[in-house]
């Protein structure tokens, strides 16, 4: 499990750099492009979710080494599952936005409906994980109350 | 629940501790004292078979079904 655990955390620094690298040096010249949409602060405000995301992520990874099934891995899973749904809300509405004020660029389109997707996907994924480890919680329970 | 769990009242009768029972059993203080107060959710055969063989009683003696009220 440890070794698990030192592999998803080091997966988490990778996407914690690749999201800084984003930040940083993508999106400058996406805004330089798309001068017409204010694309520089809605990147860094949406990249506020996905950062805390991995904060949570990476203290998730801790938990997971003391027990797998536990009401604080639960509360994190809700925790990330609330975040994925803000990611897609907040990609929702600038694909809306797009089209409200007529500047939907090929480009911009595929940008936003990659990210909305991508958060929708997380958001099912993440509540089937929090059904299935609500229930595991509670046949763990039922086996250590079995006598 | 209305399944009522009697083994206190068993173990009085038979003038037996827990610690005593536990050690006859093969199972922890712990677990003989979640059966005893009532918290166990489910109670094996095996343990069921162990605990009337030895406080010598029937599983009726033991386990007591109480209808809830509404």
């Amino acid at each position: 499990m440890q070794q698990q655990v030192t592999w998803l955390k080091f997966l988490i620094g990778i996407a914690a750099i690749m999201g800084v690298v984003f930040c940083i040096m993508i999106v400058p010249q996406l805004a330089t492009e798309y001068t017409e949409v204010p694309v520089k602060p809605f990147l860094w405000i949406s990249a506020i979710p996905f950062f805390i995301a991995l904060v949570v992520a990476f203290q998730m990874c801790s938990s997971l080494v003391q027990k797998s099934f536990s009401s604080h891995i639960m509360n994190y899973l809700k925790i990330l599952r609330a975040l994925a749904s803000t990611e897609a809300l907040l990609y929702g509405i600038a694909l809306l936005a797009i089209f409200i004020l007529g500047k939907a660029s090929t480009m911009l389109v595929v940008f936003c409906l990659l990210f909305l997707g991508m958060a929708i996907v997380l958001v099912v994924v993440l509540q089937m994980l929090y059904t299935a480890c609500k229930e595991a919680l509670q046949l763990e329970e039922e086996a250590r109350l079995t006598i | 629940m209305a399944i009522i769990v009697n083994l206190d009242v068993m173990l009085a009768k038979r003038k037996m501790t827990v610690t005593a029972l536990s050690e006859a059993l093969g199972i922890t203080m712990a677990n003989v004292s979640i059966l005893k107060n009532g918290k166990a959710k489910a109670v094996k055969f095996s343990t069921l078979d162990k605990i009337c063989e030895v406080l010598d009683c029937q599983p009726g003696d033991i386990l007591v079904y109480e209808k809830e009220e509404e």
